[in-house]
């Protein structure tokens, strides 16, 4: 006879236990995480590109379909601004600190540009901002 | 629809004691164009003011895509003008309010983007119930209100509205309509 010891079933029970907990915590952890972002997104970029990222006519630029994706290259537009001669300017932002530049650039990949984020994001971030500001 | 303002007693045009509300001052700025526009450039139409700048990083990209809204619900209605004011002059020259309003789109003969003298716009700030200085520590260097306010043919104040917020500006689109019916 096949003979199981007594706590066999916790081999069972405490793989599914933990998997429970990760499905409860998992969601949140990501969607405080597009919170986070939103309101970042919202403070900084939103009142000219727009609470979706399409713009506003030929004044302020649709960011949906941005040509841009490259984390070091949105790290130094946003940290620099842009004159791309048009009326208006995008300023300088040297106040998100580097922590909510991540949250901010995972925010625009997901729900702005809809593309999948980058590897290595926060190295990328890190990168950008030695590049940006030297 | 109301009237808004300090009331005064004074005389009316027949000559009565009556309750004044306040009106606009007499103005004169220069448009988009070039253009000189005064209160006579204004005759029987009703209009809505509001104040910004174009290198503005706050409020004013919202309020000028609300103000848009109210332009667009209202293109073929001659009656209604829209007139914004830059508090920035020094910045904000007719060629910079031109392209601003290339820009986005907007014909001259019925959204004015105004500039003049600081100390004039900031003085015709106050008449419409609505603020405008310059303050070193804001983001661009300006403190203004987002309000929009509505004014009608005889000057006088007949709405005012939060410029950033969606249910605000319907409130003002509806004003509007009702206002446009008024002698």
């Amino acid at each position: 006879m096949n003979h199981k010891h007594p706590l066999f079933f916790l081999q069972i029970i405490i793989p599914i236990v933990l998997i429970f907990i990760m499905l409860i915590f998992l969601p949140r952890f990501s969607s405080m995480q597009k919170w986070e972002g939103q309101k970042i997104y919202n403070r900084h970029c939103a009142s000219c590109h727009g609470k979706e990222g399409n713009g506003l006519k030929n004044l302020f630029p649709a960011i949906r379909e941005s040509s841009i994706t490259a984390p070091q290259d949105l790290v130094c537009l946003i940290r620099n601004g842009r004159n791309s001669g048009s009326v208006v300017a995008m300023p300088p932002n040297q106040t998100i600190n580097s922590k909510e530049m991540k949250l901010l650039l995972i925010y625009l990949y997901k729900e702005i540009f809809r593309i999948s984020v980058p590897n290595l994001l926060s190295e990328e971030v890190e990168k950008g901002d030695a590049f940006c500001n030297p | 629809m109301p009237f808004l303002g300090e009331p005064r007693l004074g005389s009316s045009p027949s000559g009565h004691l009556d309750t004044l509300y306040p009106v606009i001052p007499p103005f004169s700025f220069t448009d988009q164009q070039h253009h000189l526009i005064n209160q006579d450039s204004l005759k029987g139409k009703i209009y809505v003011a509001d104040f910004f700048f174009t290198s503005c990083p706050t409020i004013c990209p919202v309020m000028k895509s609300q103000m848009l809204r109210v332009y667009e619900a209202f293109i073929s209605e001659p009656d209604l003008m829209i007139l914004s004011h830059t508090i920035d002059p020094y910045h904000d020259t007719p060629d910079v309010l031109s392209r601003y309003a290339s820009d986005l789109g907007v014909m001259a003969s019925r959204w004015k983007f105004l500039t003049g003298s600081r100390d004039s716009i900031f003085n015709i700030a106050e008449h419409y119930l609505a603020f405008a200085n310059t303050d070193e520590s804001a983001p661009g260097g300006f403190i203004h209100s987002g309000a929009f306010v509505l004014i009608d043919k005889q000057k006088h104040i007949r709405g005012y509205y939060i410029g950033t917020q969606e249910k605000e500006v319907d409130r003002l689109i509806a004003d509007i309509k009702i206002l446009l019916y008024e002698p």
